[in-house]
Formats: C-alpha cells, sequence, structure tokens
C-alpha cells in the first residue's frame, strides 16, 4: 500500500520533530518579544529584491512603523543570513546561568534573544514556529495517552458487559447512558475545585488527560460491547466454548483479536476528539498552563475573529494536525483493519 | 412488549440517576448564582445573604432535590433564577429550536458522508485528507470562518429567529431555512468526518464479505454489487451509529448555538451552567438525556427490521 | 448589543435628578429644581407638572415616596437599599403637596444630589397591590408582559424573548423635550440582541445587522476597524472609563486549612518592601501596548482618569524598574541564587496568578506578569478557572494567591469607591470581611473616607480623597495596573451617541440618538 507508507513517513517525519523539538525551534517559545507582536511570517528566500541569487537561504526582516500597534513595512533591503548548526544561549535573563542549545538554524542577531520568525509572533512577539514544535509535544502526548485509556476502559466495560450479559450488563449500560448524558463541564468544575490550586503544571496535565479519559470511555464501550456480543457468537468461539475452553481463554485467543479492529477505530476516533477537547479544557482551568506550551493552548488564545481576519498564522497548530490525524487514520485502517464483524451491536436487555 | 416495558422502565431509573448525579455535580461546582453580585459596589453583605435566602431557603442538598422533584412532577420544573420563569416554558420552545437545527445537521452530514465514503481509489485519499482537516479544526475556528464567508457573500441571514406565533406562511418558512443554513451546515461538517470514517471503514471491510465476493465472482455489475450486497453488509454498525446520532440530537449543537447564537436548548443550557441556573440546567439536561434513551431505540428497532439474525436473537 | 438588566431599567425609567455624563455635575430630571436646607440635611425637590408614564397615568409625589418605600423596604431587599442608607439610618423621604416632595438626611451628605441618579421611579398604581400581597419580587421582573409595565423612561418594552431580543418602542409620553421644543426621543423603536461573543457582534455588526455596538474589547475594536474599512462605519474610543485591572494580593487572614505554602505566599505579600517591589517590576506600559492594543492607560492607583478632578495628580505611574526593585527587595531581606529568588528564611519565592478565563485581556495580563515576575526570579504560575469559581475564591474562599482582576468604582465621586476603600467594605478583596483595620494607615484610609462623605466643601473633599491616594501609593494593597478605555462603534449616520464612564455609558442619551436624513 503506497498510502500507509505516506502515512508512516509522515508520522516519523512528526515524531522527529516533536521529539527534537529542542533543535528545530529558533528560539524559546516563551520568550517575550515586546516590539514585535504580531509579526508576519519571515518567508526563507534564495533571491534577494534585486535579482541576486545567494547560495545561503537568508530571511527579509519587517520593520515596526511607527507609532501604530503591531503594524509593518514590507520586508527591507537588508538580507538576514540564516545560519545552520548554530549553539544558542536560551537563557534570557540578566543573572541566569547560560544555556546553550544546538539549534538547526539561526541569525545573527541585532540584540539578545532575535531569531528568524519563520511562522511569526503571537500576540506577545514569541515565536510561532517554536511554540508549534513545544506545544505538539505536550499535546499529543495528551491525546494519545488519554485516547489509549479510554480506549482501553471501553474496551474492559465493553467485554464485561457483552460476555457477562444479564444485570452486570444492565448495570455497565445505565451507566454508560448516565456519562453520555450528564455534561462534563460539570464534572470539571467540580474536578478543578477540589484540586489544589497550588498543584504543579505536571500534576494538572496528568490530572486533565485522566479526566478526558474517564468521560470519553461511554461512547466506544457501548459500541464495543455490541462487538462483544457479536464476537462470542462466531462459529469458532461456540466450538472452542463446547471443547472446554475457559471464559479468559476465549477471551484471549478468540474474542479480544475479534474485538481489536472496533477497538483501534475507536481510538482513531477518539484521539481528534481529545486533542480538540484540550481547548475546551483551558477554559475550566484544567488545561496546559504558560509556561508550558500547548496547541490547544495556542489556539484557544487565537481562536478570535481578529487572529482569523488579520493574524492568520495563528491558526498554524491546525495546519500541524491535518497530516498528524491523516497519518494515524491511514495507518488503523492499514494495520487494525480485520474483516469488520457484520453482526450489529444490538440486544433487547 | 414486554421487553420494551421493561426497557423503558430501566431507562426511567437511569433519568433518576442523571438528576441527582446532576443536582450533586452542581453544588460541587464553586460559586453560586449571586457570585457576581459580590462585586457591585453598592450591595452591601448583608443585602447579598438576604437575597440568598430568599430565593433558597433550603439549605440542605436532599431538600433541594426533593423541591425540585415536586416540581418536576407538577411538570414546570420549577422557576429560573436567571430568566424569573418557569423552567418548563422556556425550554420548549428552545427545544423545538434545537430539534430543527440538529436534524438539518444530521441529515446533511449522512447524505454528504455516504456520498463521500462509498468514493473509490484516488478520490478516497482525497477524502482522507479532507476528513483529516475537517477533523482538526475546532467548532469555534469552523463557526468564525463560516460566518466570514457569509458576510463576505452578503449572505449573512438577519439575526432574528422567526417563531411560529405569527403563523406558518411561505416567506416565514424561506427566512427561517435561510437562518437555519449557517448553523446546520457547521453541524453537518462538524459530524461528517465522524460518518465519513465509519462509512469507509465498514466498507473496507465489507467488500472482503464472501456474499459480496461470490457476488463479484458472478459478475454482477459494480453499482449492484455496492447497493445490494456491499452496503447492507456494512449496515449494521451504520445504523448503530445513527442511532447514537439521533440520540445527540438535544446535545450534540450545544457549542454550534452558541457561536452562531442559534436560541436552542444548548445556548441556555451552557448559560444556565455559568450563571449556576440549576433548574434550566437539569431539566435541560433531562431532556437530552430522554433523547439519547429515545435515540437508542430507534436504532435497536431499525437494526431489528433490517437483520433478520437479530429477530431470530430476540425471539 | 448586549444588555444588562441596569441598561433596562434606564431605558425605560427615569431618575429624580440626573448627573450630566459630560460635565459631571447633577442636574434637573423629573425633579425640575431642588433646594437644599438645614445646612445640608434636607433636600425640597419640585416635580414637574404633567408627566406621565408610558401607560399615560400621571406622575406626582405618591410615586416617588412609594418609590422609595419599596427601594428601603427591608424585606424586599432591593439593591439601591444600601445606598439610601447613610449612616446607619435610613433616608426618609415626605410628601409636601402633590408635586413637591422633601428628603431628609440622617446628616448632612457630600454628594447627596448624586444618590438620585439612576433611581427609578416607580409606578404606584401598578406596584402597590403586589407589594401588599408581597409579589413583587416575581411579578415585576422583565418577564412580565410589557402591558403590565410602565415607567418614565424615552422607551418602553415591546417584546422580550428570553436570551434572544429585547425590542423597546417610542414611549408617547416621554417628558423631555429637546432645544427646539420637539418631544424625545427621536427614534421609534429600539432593538437589543443578545449575542454569545463580541466576534459574533463584530461580524453581525460589518453585516449591517447591528448600528451600534458599546463595550468593546481592544482586539475587536482592531478587527472591526479592519473588517469595516468599506463601509461608513464610526468607531468611538471615549478614554479611560471608571473599570480597571488590579493585581490582587491575598491579605486574607480567615483562609481555612492553609496548605505550607500558601502561608509562606501571605508572608511575602504582608510584606510592604515585597509588593513595592512587584510594584516596581511591572512593565505597565508594556502591559498597555501589548494587551490593550494602546487603548488604555497606565494606573498608579484606582481612581482613573474618569474621575476627572478627585484623582491626585502628584501621583504618576511608575515606570517599570528592576534594579530599584531588587535593591527594595534586598533591603527586605531576601536574595538571590541562580537567579531565583528566596526570602529570609530560605524558601524559593513562587506563586499562583488566578485569572478569569472567560476575559481573554486577563489571562494575557496574567502572562505579562509572569514574564515581568520571572525577571526578578520568582517563578509564578497561571490558573485560569472559568468565571464564578474564580469569584468563589475571591470573595468567599479565599483559596488563592494573587488574582488578576478587573474592578469598577461605582461613581467618579469618591463615594463610587467606598466599597473598596473601606474596611468593612464589599469590595476590600484584598482582607475581606475583616472587623478592625489590620494596621494604622488602614485606619487612617477609613477615617478620611469616612469624613468626607460629610464634608461638603469640594476643595476639603479633593485634599482628604488625595491623602487617601498618597497613602495608598504607599502601601499598595493591591496594584493597579492600566485603566481600559471606553470603546465602541456606530454605523454611520445614527448621530448623539456619545461616551458616558457612568452607567450605563454610551447608553446614556439614547432619548437623543437619531439618524441623518
Amino acid at each position: 500500500m503506497n498510502l500507509s507508507r505516506v502515512a508512516g513517513g509522515l508520522l516519523i517525519v512528526c515524531a522527529v520533530f516533536l521529539m527534537f523539538a529542542n533543535f528545530f525551534a529558533t528560539a524559546n517559545p516563551g520568550a517575550i518579544d515586546e516590539n514585535l507582536p504580531y509579526l508576519p511570517p519571515e518567508g526563507i528566500h534564495f533571491k534577494s529584491p534585486t535579482g541576486q541569487l545567494h547560495l545561503r537561504p537568508f530571511i527579509l526582516r519587517y520593520r515596526p512603523v511607527n507609532g501604530q500597534f503591531a503594524k509593518y513595512a514590507e520586508a527591507d533591503e537588508k538580507i538576514v543570513p540564516l545560519y545552520f548548526f548554530v549553539r544558542t544561549n536560551t537563557q534570557s535573563e540578566p543573572g541566569g546561568r547560560p544555556a546553550w542549545v544546538l539549534r538547526l538554524c539561526g541569525i545573527n542577531g541585532e540584540y539578545p534573544g532575535d531569531s528568524p520568525h519563520f511562522l511569526g509572533t503571537d500576540e506577545f512577539g514569541r515565536d510561532v514556529w517554536s511554540r508549534l514544535l513545544y506545544g505538539g509535544r505536550t499535546t499529543v502526548a495528551i491525546g494519545f495517552v488519554a485516547a489509549l485509556i479510554a480506549s482501553l476502559l471501553a474496551v474492559i466495560f465493553g467485554l464485561v458487559a457483552g460476555l457477562l450479559r444479564g444485570w452486570v450488563d444492565t448495570l455497565i449500560m445505565r451507566l454508560v447512558e448516565t456519562m453520555i448524558s450528564v455534561p462534563w463541564f460539570y464534572l470539571l468544575l467540580a474536578v478543578r475545585a477540589m484540586l489544589p490550586l497550588r498543584a504543579g503544571p505536571w500534576a494538572t496535565l496528568a490530572t486533565s488527560t485522566l479526566l478526558l479519559a474517564l468521560i470519553g470511555w461511554a461512547r466506544p464501550a457501548r459500541i464495543l460491547r455490541g462487538a462483544a456480543i457479536e464476537a462470542r457468537q462466531h462459529a469458532y468461539v461456540t466450538m472452542a466454548q463446547a471443547s472446554g475452553a475457559s471464559l479468559w481463554h476465549l477471551v484471549q485467543w478468540h474474542i479480544l483479536p475479534d474485538l481489536a479492529p472496533q477497538a483501534i477505530t475507536q481510538f482513531t476516533v477518539l484521539l481528534p476528539q481529545f486533542i480538540a477537547s484540550e481547548i475546551a479544557l483551558s477554559y475550566f482551568g484544567l488545561g496546559v498552563e504558560e509556561p508550558l506550551v500547548s496547541w490547544g493552548g495556542m489556539l484557544a488564545a487565537a481562536q478570535h475573529l481578529s487572529s482569523i481576519v488579520e493574524y492568520p498564522w495563528l491558526m498554524s497548530p491546525l495546519w500541524a494536525m491535518i497530516p498528524l490525524f491523516f497519518a494515524v487514520h491511514v495507518l488503523a485502517d492499514r494495520y487494525g483493519c480485520k474483516p469488520t464483524p457484520t453482526m450489529p451491536s444490538f440486544s433487547f436487555e | 412488549m414486554r421487553v420494551l416495558a421493561r426497557r423503558v422502565l430501566h431507562s426511567l431509573i437511569s433519568l433518576l440517576a442523571v438528576s441527582m448525579l446532576c443536582f450533586a455535580l452542581l453544588s460541587a461546582a464553586p460559586g453560586d448564582y449571586f457570585s457576581e453580585l459580590r462585586l457591585e459596589p453598592g450591595i452591601s453583605q448583608q443585602t447579598l445573604r438576604a437575597m440568598e435566602r430568599q430565593t433558597d431557603p433550603r439549605r440542605s442538598l436532599a431538600e433541594r432535590y426533593v423541591f425540585w422533584c415536586e416540581s418536576a412532577l407538577r411538570g414546570d420544573f420549577g422557576n429560573s433564577l436567571s430568566y424569573h420563569l418557569p423552567v418548563a416554558s422556556l425550554l420548549s420552545e428552545r427545544i423545538a429550536n434545537t430539534l430543527m437545527l440538529s436534524a438539518a445537521g444530521l441529515f446533511g452530514a449522512w447524505v454528504l458522508g455516504l456520498a463521500l465514503g462509498m468514493s473509490e481509489g484516488w478520490f478516497a485519499s482525497l477524502v482522507r485528507v479532507f476528513t483529516s482537516l475537517l477533523w482538526s479544526i475546532p467548532e469555534p475556528v469552523l463557526a468564525l470562518v463560516l460566518l466570514l464567508a457569509a458576510l463576505k457573500l452578503h449572505t449573512l441571514a438577519p439575526l432574528t429567529v422567526p417563531t411560529s406565533e405569527a403563523g406558518w406562511s411561505l416567506a416565514h418558512f424561506q427566512s427561517l431555512a435561510g437562518q437555519l443554513v449557517l448553523p446546520s451546515l457547521a453541524m453537518a461538517i462538524g459530524y461528517l468526518p465522524v460518518v465519513i470514517h465509519h462509512v469507509q471503514r465498514g466498507l473496507v471491510a465489507a467488500r472482503e464479505a464472501p456474499a459480496v465476493e461470490a457476488a463479484r465472482a458472478h459478475g454482477l455489475p459494480y453499482r449492484r454489487i455496492l447497493l445490494h450486497y456491499i452496503l447492507p453488509e456494512a449496515a449494521n454498525p451504520l445504523i448503530s451509529l445513527f442511532g447514537l446520532g439521533v440520540g445527540s440530537l438535544l446535545s450534540a449543537s450545544l457549542f454550534v448555538e452558541v457561536l452562531f447564537g442559534w436560541p436552542g436548548l444548548g445556548q441556555l443550557l451552557l448559560n444556565a451552567i455559568l450563571v449556576r441556573d440549576t433548574n434550566i440546567v437539569v431539566a435541560g439536561v433531562l431532556c437530552s438525556a430522554v433523547m439519547l434513551i429515545a435515540g437508542n431505540l430507534l436504532a435497536d428497532i431499525l437494526l431489528w427490521l433490517h437483520d433478520p439474525r437479530i429477530r431470530e436473537v430476540a425471539q | 448589543m448586549d444588555i444588562s438588566s441596569r441598561a433596562v431599567t434606564s431605558i425605560t425609567h427615569a431618575d429624580l435628578l440626573h448627573i450630566n455624563r459630560k460635565t459631571d455635575e447633577v442636574e434637573p430630571s423629573l425633579a425640575k429644581s431642588w433646594q437644599v436646607s438645614h445646612g445640608g440635611q434636607t433636600y425640597t425637590l419640585h416635580l414637574r407638572q404633567g408627566v406621565r408614564f408610558s401607560d399615560g397615568s400621571p406622575f406626582t409625589a405618591d410615586d416617588v415616596l412609594f418609590s422609595f418605600q419599596v427601594y428601603l423596604d427591608p424585606e424586599l431587599n432591593a439593591p439601591q437599599r444600601d445606598l439610601l442608607i447613610i449612616d446607619g439610618s435610613p433616608m426618609r423621604v415626605v410628601k409636601m403637596d402633590a408635586y413637591t416632595v422633601r428628603c431628609d438626611l440622617p446628616k448632612p451628605y457630600a454628594a447627596a444630589t448624586r444618590l438620585f441618579d439612576g433611581l427609578a421611579m416607580l409606578p404606584r398604581h401598578l406596584l402597590e397591590p403586589l407589594v401588599r400581597t408581597k409579589a413583587l419580587k416575581d411579578a415585576w421582573t422583565i418577564g412580565t408582559s410589557p402591558s403590565q409595565l410602565a415607567g418614565l423612561g424615552p422607551f418602553r418594552l415591546k417584546t422580550y424573548r428570553p436570551g434572544q431580543t429585547l425590542i423597546f418602542e417610542r414611549n408617547p409620553y416621554y417628558w423631555k423635550q429637546d432645544s427646539a421644543g420637539r418631544s424625545l426621543p427621536y427614534l421609534d423603536e429600539v432593538d437589543f440582541a443578545v449575542l454569545p461573543n463580541q466576534d459574533a457582534e463584530s461580524i453581525r455588526f460589518a453585516a449591517g445587522q447591528l448600528d451600534f455596538l458599546a463595550g468593546l474589547s481592544a482586539d475587536s475594536y482592531a478587527s472591526l476597524e479592519k473588517l469595516s474599512s468599506a463601509q461608513s462605519i464610526q468607531m468611538i474610543d471615549g478614554g479611560p472609563g471608571l473599570a480597571f485591572d488590579l493585581l490582587l494580593f491575598n491579605l486574607n487572614t480567615d483562609v481555612a486549612a492553609q496548605p505550607q505554602a500558601a502561608a509562606r505566599a501571605q508572608k511575602w505579600f504582608a510584606q510592604e518592601a515585597f509588593r513595592q517591589a512587584i510594584s516596581l517590576a511591572i512593565n505597565r506600559e508594556q502591559l498597555v501596548r501589548l494587551v490593550f492594543e494602546n487603548h488604555a492607560v497606565p494606573l498608579v492607583s484606582p481612581v482613573t482618569p474618569a474621575s476627572r478632578s478627585w484623582a491626585d495628580p502628584k501621583l504618576q505611574p511608575e515606570k517599570q524598574d528592576l534594579p530599584r526593585s531588587r535593591a527594595v527587595l534586598t533591603a527586605g531581606g531576601f536574595r538571590w541564587q541562580d537567579g531565583s529568588l528566596f526570602d529570609s528564611e530560605g524558601n524559593r519565592v513562587q506563586f499562583t496568578i488566578i485569572a478569569s478565563a472567560s476575559n481573554r485581556q486577563q489571562g494575557e495580563i496574567a502572562t505579562l506578569l509572569q514574564h515581568n515576575f520571572s525577571a526578578l526570579g520568582i517563578d509564578s504560575r497561571i490558573v485560569s478557572l472559568e468565571f464564578r469559581s474564580y469569584l468563589q475564591r475571591i470573595t468567599q474562599s479565599h483559596d488563592f494567591d494573587v488574582a488578576v482582576m478587573a474592578l469598577s468604582a461605582g461613581d467618579s465621586d469618591p463615594n463610587g469607591n467606598m466599597g473598596l476603600w473601606l474596611t468593612d467594605g464589599a469590595l476590600h478583596l484584598w482582607n475581606l470581611g475583616e472587623k478592625q483595620p489590620a494596621s494604622a494607615w488602614e485606619s487612617e484610609i477609613d477615617s478620611l473616607m469616612r469624613r468626607q462623605l460629610y464634608v461638603t466643601d469640594r476643595k476639603e473633599r479633593q485634599s482628604l480623597y488625595y491623602r487617601v491616594q498618597e497613602i495608598y501609593a504607599q502601601k499598595l494593597p493591591f496594584l493597579s495596573l492600566a485603566a481600559p478605555n471606553m470603546l465602541g462603534a456606530v454605523r454611520g449616520g445614527l448621530l448623539g451617541v456619545t461616551p458616558s464612564a457612568l452607567d450605563p455609558g454610551m447608553l446614556d442619551n439614547i432619548a437623543s440618538f437619531y439618524w441623518k436624513k
């Protein structure tokens, strides 16, 4: 399959970019540059405005228009060459211990902390490209872990309900219905109230991840229960049962493999949902907080009319999500897809 | 029939649990309806306390719950703190608006989703990229982009949603339809990737089913195979999904309503949660729970009609 | 546009005396003149004759008496009640004849005439039966059918759809006339739409479905300017209003079940030097630039420039001064290690900043403050909370370290800030519910504020209030950051809209809005 190769490649590229965010970033993601709010992206050029070709790629800088907020003049004549594999000091505070990192590229800055802005800057003059890389780490981690836990919970509850049936099944299904109907932001408000205010950013992060998973398992559990009921009715399961196989044996060798494609589908459906709900979480004080960066946080700050009309580059996390979701879906189709069981998720309890 | 009766009984228990949980969670959420008044420069603490006592003298959670149950049995579901009106009268109009919007959105998503999901070859890959794109756009951004597009095309429908008070005329219907286009489009787009995803996956699996292979071996034309063999083969999970969709008719449109200013249940509910107007919240949540249960029932009935195997199991 | 119930009141009702929003002086309204006697303790108001409610029934002194009776009724708990209680005893209102009332104050009161502004005169003929049956609270709300409502304002309610629209029509009985003798209001109908957020408002405005937007944020203002460049739209920047943003230290002493970290943080906040160092570390100009896109002014005290003659001219906003801030900290026993700040007991200085998640500006302010603090080696965390959870922490549980807040004074007069300054005031948020002043300077502020209430000489009041601001600027119980400008947008051709710092803002003179022919 050609498509799945493309998808695999994309996924690897994404992973490399996010894993080595330190190296690919051009600036400290939290560094504020108060003179450059909402700077438009600075493209990489080879050909100068005078028509001269350069071997070394360069950027053209924007100049702030005097006295106006976030207004920049078109790139001026001066070209700023890019250098590769540069060692940069990321400690911007005077008096702090210098912290050296290796960056893929950088410029000879005019002032400390000066860097190229390939994707422009946000409302505080922070570099969007660097934030995109660092933010992706957090977001992808939350999304993957939460979707994984939710799918696991769904498999467990679905299996138990679908195999044991009877009152256990009824109980679990009632629970699922309740979970789906209660608006979950209630729960978030209550949880945030109980969580100590001074919990570290990582503790909040873990809580948010867990919460997403705890809220998200109900819908897929319904579907997986149906799949479990079906799987149980397959001829080979009945045969294995007749030959005295234990329930655990049945689950391990016959039912779980049957369930796997459905579970993977559910995982791939949950993943984008969870990455998106990270934005909503920040509304309840459970999101990723500064100085940690996340795509959810970036989008939450950018989903205003002013960003769409005037500063579209702030939407770059959206564009970053497209290849990621595409790759995950294609790969899930390729490797998770055995013929889907055709018996429906149905029962008259 | 007996099975059905039992199901209804179970559902009632579910609803009871939902209402209790709602109450408990709301009381655990910090702040109350009067929080904002605390920042009013002219109001003293004593006055505030007196106002609180006046609206809700029943202090304990259990007492308030019992009081609420009484009002629910009376049929008015208590009074709203922010609108000073009985909740039932507020909800009925909103529910109609939401059903209109969600039904249009759901219908659009299924029609488009089935059409796009059944595509093959390179077009299917294109659809996949498109789906990933849709999946990554948060609803607020989508809503803003749609609004802006309508603005640029000068097709933004006017603000007020017409009521049926004036009677149902053609002009009335037209203006209603004009209003519905944008929000229901946003809903359809939001739901579309889920439908496409399930249709695509269902079809991939169904194409390899024995009956389909057999049909192909007989040399039947593709269109016929698709309609008579592949689709029925893939239908069951889709019917379940459809049931879930119908079940979420009242709850799925929340963000779209808020962003487009559509005066539906979701908008009312979200606002009520933010200002802690308990009675509206509990009643609204119960309505969407009833819808959810009804949706599941519908899916099961459809499955029962569609699949002879299920009828056997049930008997 | 967004409309609060107070705005509804100002459209449908009228007051006895009214503050001119341009000159900030009290002018006749329903009362055509007034006299002060008994050394400022008695106010005699002469009502206009021939004034009618929007249902056609006449307005007399009985309605005035009835209105005060409603506002002062201890069982009705009207929010206006507290304003009319002066020095512990309520204002007494006596009817002299059908068109004259006398108000007796327990003490001469500095801003007495300002009390009448915004105090809606109610129709006795409609409401008295309801008061008798104790049903006023439920019956007299916006949900009441319009035929049961009557007011003295320029407009009357025509239709109300909860959470959607409010439609007002011209009150044919309105009593005010313009200088040419034409009856006001000019407009026949005013529709208010309830919209979810400012983005939705801006788009509707740009599409020509709304004609007037008030209370815009700086970024909506900028995007609207851009969106509507092709149309004829007038953007309004009315300069700073009475609202201001502040950083609140938690100095409450009743924090329940304090964790150790909170107790440590409170110990720092209690030090004057620490608060001053923090104030010096804040770059207010940067904040005005980046958060408010220059549509705000940096502040030195909670008395914003909209308070005109009441702001102390000697006080000027401080510039960020990190070396001085460090020097102040060093003098206070703080020290640095590897760039991080430690207190004299060797604890790392760390705290949490809370902000309201529904207010974009507050979140941005918090981010900039965090950045400013890190320049001092302070490790601060931002937690943005849903609005009511956030308020609950500040006003009720007192479980927070510092908070970014937006507050607004009730009036440009010093009396509008009583709740903020007085130790037992409802807005004394840094130490709420305190019974006794915690320190000498707090009791000095208390006594100064109480004294100015009863001083009728304006110059003397001014100097008293200047002294309060000087004490504040020295002690800094909370930090005033910036006062955002009052921003709005009007469709070209709609004239008569003027900015106003007092409630209800730009809606105040809605009676004289008109369309250019």
